[in-house]
């Protein structure tokens, strides 16, 4: 019995043997391909629940000895994953799909590209096709409102000759002046936006945090932004299109002044001192105009796997809503990638060359609109104006006619960006290659200013005019070896590169006066008199030039390594130096400086335990470190230079200018550095039709550039530019993207964004300078109070405060007779406000800025929204506080006679309590909340029946309307377009071009 | 695809450029400045013209339009706070946020804008001056003794001047610091000293350097007559400085002066002085030199003519029309006194036909400039015209902002005066033979009949007389226990604190602990 037992055991003990045995090893082999036919090299091939991997070869082949049930599991960059049973086959070919998953997606980094799966660190991601619609000036204005905690806000409203943003990233991380992020355009660093057209753009990738951004180095404080342009197709097919489109708009923005009726009965009747001039003129219709404009882009690409090119030529022509201020662009742009050396050897080349011709308007005239008496005619017969050429000029020296300023000023200005450059990448060894790169951009600009002899603020100069020419040159030279490998599950890859960069300044100009004739404008500038007979202030005749250079060299590293996809670690260091810096800089380095960073990331959703869990496709969270920097504008900050300056001195019987250091030296000026840890969790779900990301951030901006407050004696000049200041900046961001609606006719996609930033001034001046016990600040925020008389300053930047407090006085009321009462800091009341009454009245940052945009499609239909705003924030209205009572005898804004600023003007009009009405409080402060529609575009895409699809591939009408509306209580100008970065955040201008409301209507197709 | 062959035959070109770009990488780490349009310091100072420039730069606080004659800065505080000088608020021009009828009314603050820039003028002197010396050492090294002569001048003519400034600022705000540029004072910062601590350290400055310097005249630089005069003044008020008077002692530095064979007199002419080409006058003793091309800020005409009197001159900027002197000044001139031409009054003339001004208010008014000024609150209409215009530098047809006529810091004619009052106050108050004498030089050169007595009130006067507009007047009305009087129209009496200045509330926050404020109110 016993021996039956025993003998069953030993056979299911056998069994169980040979049934393990019996799942023998088989050997697979394979070929995989993309959807176009092309091998797939290095693709990853996998034993699903093992560590049992190989990548494919040059050809696409594959061979791995796996169990005979095992899955294979096929993965590579770009493409979508798959998982494939053997089920006993012996040949196993794949097909895979491009990849359209979210983590999947790739994103440009540094000096390389990332799946999502794989960034570690904050990188937000803005493909063409969610680009703002409509004209923009510039590639910023394509993501205006679409990445959470990037502020970008148009200079010089819409201006179509001021083509530049404000780009600002995570809150103010300077003092100064504007820190934009660094540009790097198809990896040319600092590369210029205007080389680009909108409509050449693939993806713009916007490193948020340190451990991203820490691969520049001391540039990238601010942030890095990566614009990828479109490259050549493959498919060996030759294809073309075209864009084009038309616009106009209206103004979107202008204050509310009397009419000619109104300032009758109201300042002239009213009794305020008013003068009717008889006339009745709308100052801003006659300074603007309808403006048409139009754009028209081509592009050619074809080619093959071995070459494929790309070229595209862009025209535009753009008026803006003031009279004689244009815009004219042509670009054109040629890109090309080959492979030669049996696919080893791999060249890309990028040219592209941009000529643009601008007249500038002079935004004051926006102001003089306002303050201009409307019954003030625009020309007059009268004797005393001949002198003027005709045009009726106001008694008050600061009061001009904007048409007369128009009409008799000359303002042009042409520019060209050439930007060349060349990779070349050789395959050394499988999975190592060098990189070598080399790019050239030069920018020229000449600009040509007039002012004819009978322009009032010019009279008797006998005519002013200027000519002045500014170039610019860069050359980047970078070397990178890079290495990829790749055993079991763990994934590696190493990089080592070194860089050279130089830039080159130079510029010249020369003015002059004393002309005889108006008509040769700036022509001629020799024919003057000014230069030669030195009358004059020198404000008038002269001439300059200037050249500097700048050198910066880069060695920098970078390993990613991650363990079955689940588990990625970064860590990179970049160790640079610059010229602008002297040897003192660092007492260890000198002029060099380490930027270090760390960065690791969990993906949760490739753990076994998440293997269950329904409609969760995605989850991820980051956490990073790194350190960038800042350099300083100037390029020789550090040296002691001397130079002439001041009035000349008399001596030994001749003039003699005197020559001495112009500044306070420092030889320890160094970068700034700023430390940042960002934490961050995306997710994807519900087949990845919803997803996003938050993140969490603190910045420590150190050893901040500014020029600081110093005692006179024993410091020659009161001034000096040290690093010292420390800011903090903490905030959170969230970005949602969603796809509500998915069938054949029908798409609804969604996407958010939001972003709340904190900042704190930890340190701006303080016992090194001034003195323990003293409470550390800095006053900013001047104004002039204008018409001669002395400003004051509105904004207060110390320690221990968020950057943009308002500091003044706090509005209560008026009392019975018209005086202003304040709110004193105790608590009391007074209508005599001193300088002690002053306080912090409120802060100009917004609490969140916001994003959305919304597509829907119909069939053929398509309609676009994007919506961009803010909740919180202060502005100063500064046309309020200059124009909001009855002070001068020109014109004033109608709402000096509505509200509580109505209660002002019981005052009584002698000049020196005229004078008083202008009092900088909180009563000039206006909440700036808004919610804008940036874009509303409506698209119609027919099908094409067939025998027009043999010619024409794709076409497609749209009409956008730019600006549309912009839900808001404050009562100035566009609060979107008033700058929140700097240190004077939430000022509202009285010299401010006007915003437009345009409408485009549009024509591509495709062949 | 022909195009696409020739394209990639260009491929040895594109590599032939990477070959390149590698050898750029040889120099790969090179970071010297390149440096092209920017000067080092190192790379000047090497001929004595250029080292001549580097003193320049003591006196280049003087200059200009925002130096001793800035009307918001030192000069308002010693002309616009006396009976010379007013600006009436023209219409809704000049009124200045009330600082200058705060000035002129003595309701001045702590924090008043030409208080404020007062200071800075002065100590931005003595800062530029203590530059001056740390560059000399620099260049000629630390042993004094060892220096060239041109060294040796140099750091006297520094000294001198930052002695200067030191006097300047002393005499506004009383109770100041020295900065002697001293270890001391550049580790720790300066100290605030009494006036007579400040009074005693300038005086030992400029006696000690006395011998080094030149004993020549070299019209503009600081020579030993310059400093001789500066030592003079420093006597002459010694009495409100140190409550000592030291009136000997004044009139041995003028005797100095005018026995020491410099050549100063006076001109015949009394507006000589003042012409545009008065470069090397020999009744100027220390000027700054002024010229519309190289050294610009005389702006005289531009802020005192009327609108109208571009038409006359041609101007090529239209004056401002703003300060003006007071009737009652403008009223101790007498008829016959040539010198009452420098003030322009009357009808504004154009080929024999009075011009016609119209603006806001006024239709084509007769532009008649009124001898006194009734009010200086807001404008009446009348407001426009009213005051006597200061044209006694040359008024120059055709220029723009600027002028060419040098103003004199120092005259001759001051000596002569000052010497005279030191004799008669040593006379108890009553005039000398001597004292007559130096009056009359100056009283008939205005064409007028020699005193034969004269008392210290009309003294006063006759200073004021001579030397209107050109920075004494403060100076001379603390003097003569004047200045807070209330003597003049829109003054009121206020306390004798006021003939100081209150330390700027600024200077008070910027270096807590080192400064007590005066009694000034």
């Amino acid at each position: 019995m016993l021996k039956k037992i025993y003998g069953l055991a030993l056979m299911l003990v056998m069994l169980l043997v040979s049934a393990t045995a019996m799942a023998q090893s088989v050997t697979v082999t394979g070929n995989v391909t993309d959807q176009t036919g092309e091998v797939v090299i290095g693709a990853s091939i996998l034993e699903k629940g093992t560590s049992n991997g190989t990548i494919t070869d040059f050809d696409g082949n594959f061979s791995i000895s796996v169990d005979a049930n095992a899955t294979l599991v096929i993965s590579y960059v770009g493409y979508q994953t798959q998982e494939v049973a053997i089920k006993g086959k012996k040949v196993v070919n794949v097909v895979m799909a491009d990849d359209t998953q979210l983590l999947q997606e790739v994103v440009a980094v540094g000096y390389g590209t990332q799946t999502k799966k794989e960034i570690t660190g904050s990188v937000s991601s803005v493909k063409a096709e969610s680009f703002n619609k409509g004209v923009s000036a510039n590639p910023m204005g394509l993501i205006q409102g679409k990445v959470a905690g990037l502020t970008i806000i148009k200079n010089g409203g819409d201006d179509p000759a001021q083509n530049s943003y404000n780009v600002q990233l995570r809150g103010v991380g300077s003092l100064s002046g504007a820190a934009s992020p660094l540009y790097v355009i198809d990896g040319v660093p600092g590369g210029d936006l205007s080389s680009v057209l909108p409509s050449d753009i693939e993806s713009i990738d916007v490193l948020k945090d340190g451990s991203a951004a820490a691969i520049y180095g001391t540039r990238a404080n601010a942030g890095v932004i990566l614009i990828t342009t479109k490259r050549g197709s493959k498919d060996g097919k030759f294809h073309a299109e075209y864009n084009g489109n038309v616009s106009t708009g209206v103004i979107a923005d202008a204050p509310r002044v009397l009419t000619a009726d109104e300032y009758r009965e109201k300042m002239v009747n009213g009794g305020f001192g008013g003068i009717d001039y008889g006339a009745n003129t709308n100052w801003l219709k006659e300074i603007t105009r309808t403006p048409i404009s139009h754009t028209h882009n081509v592009s050619v690409s074809g080619g093959t796997e071995n070459f494929n090119f790309r070229a595209s030529a862009g025209y535009r022509g753009l008026q803006g809503v003031a009279l004689n201020s244009d815009y004219e662009e042509l670009n054109a742009r040629f890109a090309a990638n080959q492979k030669t050396l049996n696919k080893r050897l791999e060249l890309a080349y990028d040219f592209s060359y941009t000529s643009s011709d601008k007249n500038w308007a002079n935004y004051d005239n926006f102001n003089q609109a306002v303050r201009s008496n409307p019954t003030m005619p625009v020309t007059s017969d009268e004797d005393r104006f001949v002198k003027y050429g005709g045009y009726f000029e106001s008694d008050n020296f600061y009061t001009r006619n904007p048409v007369s300023d128009i009409m008799q000023t000359t303002n042009d200005q042409k520019d060209q960006v050439v930007l060349g450059s060349v990779r070349a990448t050789l395959n050394i060894i499988d999975g190592l290659k060098f990189s070598t790169f080399y790019s050239i951009q030069n920018n020229t600009s000449w600009n040509g200013k007039y002012q004819n002899s009978t322009l009032r603020d010019v009279y008797g100069k006998g005519g002013s005019a200027s000519q002045s020419y500014s170039g610019y040159t860069q050359q980047v030279v970078e070397n990178t070896l890079q290495y990829v490998a790749q055993w079991d599950a763990h994934a590696f890859q190493a990089m080592i590169g070194q860089g050279y960069q130089t830039e080159t300044f130079q510029g010249f100009n020369a003015y002059n006066t004393g002309f005889p004739l108006d008509k040769l404008l700036y022509n001629n500038l020799g024919l003057g008199t000014g230069i030669v007979d030195g009358k004059g202030a020198s404000a008038y005749a002269g001439l300059g030039s200037y050249k500097y250079k700048d050198k910066l060299a880069s060695f920098f590293a970078r390993v990613m390594y991650n363990y079955d996809q689940r588990y990625f670690l970064s860590a990179s260091v970049r160790f640079e130096g610059s010229s602008k810096f002297g040897v003192k800089a660092d007492p260890i380095l000198g002029q060099w400086g380490v930027f270090p960073s760390i960065s690791g990331s969990w993906n949760i959703m490739g753990e076994e335990f998440m293997a269950n869990v329904q409609n969760l496709d995605d989850l991820k969270i980051r956490l990073g470190y790194g350190v960038t920097g800042n350099m300083p504008g100037d390029h020789y900050l550090y040296a002691m230079k001397v130079g002439a300056g001041g009035d000349y001195i008399f001596s030994n019987g001749k003039f003699i200018q005197p020559w001495g250091p112009q500044s306070n030296v420092n030889e320890t000026i160094r970068w700034e550095e700023k430390h940042e840890f960002n934490f961050g969790f995306d997710f994807g779900a519900f087949g990845n039709r919803f997803s996003g990301s938050l993140d969490a951030y603190f910045r420590n901006t150190t050893d901040l550039l500014y020029e600081y407050d110093v005692p006179v004696p024993p410091y020659p000049f009161g001034k000096m530019w040290d690093n010292y200041g420390i800011i903090h900046n903490y905030g959170i961001e969230l970005q949602l993207n969603g796809t509500a609606i998915q069938t054949k006719d029908w798409t609804w996609d969604l996407g958010f964004n939001a972003a709340w930033n904190r900042n704190m001034v930890v340190r701006i001046t303080g016992d090194q300078y001034g003195a323990e016990g003293v409470e550390s600040f800095v006053n900013t925020g001047y104004i002039s109070s204008g018409d001669g008389e002395t400003g004051n300053y509105t904004m207060r930047l110390a320690e221990g405060q968020p950057i943009g407090n308002f500091y003044g006085y706090k509005y209560y009321g008026f009392d019975k007779d018209g005086n202003w009462v304040f709110e004193t800091p105790k608590g009391g009341y007074t209508t005599n406000p001193q300088e002690a009454d002053k306080q912090i009245i409120g802060n100009a940052q917004p609490l969140l800025t916001l994003g959305f945009n919304t597509t829907l499609r119909y069939k053929e239909f398509d309609l676009g929204l994007n919506f961009r705003g803010q909740i919180g924030g202060l502005i100063f209205n500064e046309t309020r506080y200059f124009y909001e009572n009855t002070r001068g005898v020109e014109n004033c804004l109608a709402s000096a006679f509505e509200g509580d600023a109505q209660y002002m003007l019981t005052w009584k009009t002698s000049g020196s309590e005229k004078a008083s009405l202008r009092r900088f409080s909180d009563f000039y402060l206006e909440n700036a909340s808004y919610l804008k529609l940036n874009d509303l575009t409506i698209g119609y895409t027919p099908n094409l029946p067939e025998n027009f699809s043999k010619w024409i591939s794709y076409i497609r009408v749209y009409f956008t309307a730019q600006n549309l509306f912009t839900l808001t209580g404050y009562s100035g100008h566009d609060p979107a377009s008033v700058s929140m970065s700097g240190l004077t955040p939430g000022f509202d201008g009285r010299s401010y071009y006007p915003t437009q409301r345009s409408f485009n209507l549009g024509l591509q197709f495709k062949f | 695809m022909f195009i696409l062959e020739k394209i990639m035959k260009l491929n040895k070109f594109f590599i032939g450029i990477l070959a390149a770009s590698m050898c750029f990488t040889t120099a790969c780490t090179d970071l010297e400045p390149e440096i092209y349009s920017d000067v080092l310091k190192d790379d000047y100072y090497k001929t004595p013209e250029q080292f001549s420039t580097l003193v320049a730069n003591a006196y280049s606080q003087l200059a200009g339009e925002y130096g001793y004659i800035y009307r918001e800065g030192y000069w308002s505080m010693q002309e616009y706070t006396t009976d010379e000088v007013v600006i009436p608020t023209r219409g809704t021009d000049w009124f200045d946020n009330g600082v200058p009828q705060a000035m002129h009314k003595h309701t001045w603050e702590a924090n008043t804008r030409d208080i404020n820039n007062g200071w800075s003028f002065a100590y931005g002197g003595v800062a530029k001056c203590n530059t001056v010396l740390d560059n000399i050492k620099e260049i000629a090294g630390e042993d004094e003794s060892q220096y060239s002569d041109a060294a040796k001048a140099g750091v006297a003519e520094a000294k001198t001047l930052r002695a200067f400034y030191h006097l300047l600022a002393m005499d506004l705000y009383g109770n100041v610091a020295i900065d002697d540029n001293s270890e001391e004072v550049k580790t720790n910062g300066v100290k605030q000293s009494t006036r007579k601590e400040v009074f005693e350290w300038i005086e030992k400055e400029l006696l000690d350097n006395l011998d080094v310097m030149d004993n020549t005249v070299r019209y503009g630089s600081m020579t030993r007559p310059v400093a001789r005069m500066i030592l003079a003044k420093m006597y002459l008020n010694a009495e409100v400085y140190t409550g000592t008077p030291m009136w000997e002692k004044c009139i041995e530095q003028c005797d100095s002066i005018i026995n020491g064979g410099y050549g100063y007199m006076l001109n015949p002419d009394y507006f000589t002085t003042f012409k545009k080409d008065n470069t090397a006058n020999m009744e100027i003793i220390f000027p700054i030199v002024f010229d519309q091309v190289y050294a610009k800020g005389n702006m005289f005409h531009l802020i005192t003519l009327h609108y109208v009197h571009q038409e006359v001159y041609g101007f090529t900027t239209q004056p401002w029309n703003g300060p003006c002197t007071l009737g009652s000044f403008y009223d101790k001139y007498d008829d016959k006194d040539l010198r009452k031409a420098q003030w322009f009054v009357g009808p504004i003339m154009k080929d024999g036909k009075v011009l016609k001004y119209s603006n806001s208010t006024l239709t084509d008014a007769d532009a008649i400039i009124a001898d006194t000024v009734t009010t200086i609150e807001d404008g009446t209409a009348a407001n426009t015209f009213e005051g006597p215009r200061f044209v006694k530098f040359e008024i120059e047809p055709g220029i723009e902002h600027h002028a060419n006529a040098d103003f004199p810091i120092y005259r001759y004619a001051d000596v002569l005066l000052m010497k005279a009052e030191c004799l008669m106050r040593l006379n108890g108050g009553s005039s000398t033979s001597e004292a007559l004498a130096l009056v009359n030089e100056v009283h008939t050169r205005a064409g007028l009949p020699a005193y034969t007595n004269i008392t210290l009130d009309e003294l006063l006067d006759e200073r004021g007389r001579e030397l209107a507009w050109e920075g004494h007047r403060r100076q001379d009305l603390i003097r003569f226990g004047k200045f807070t009087t209330g003597m003049w129209e829109f003054m009121s009496p206020r306390s004798t604190n006021r003939n100081i200045f209150p330390i700027p509330q600024w200077v008070l926050d910027a270096n807590p602990g080192v400064y007590k404020q005066n009694t000034w109110q």
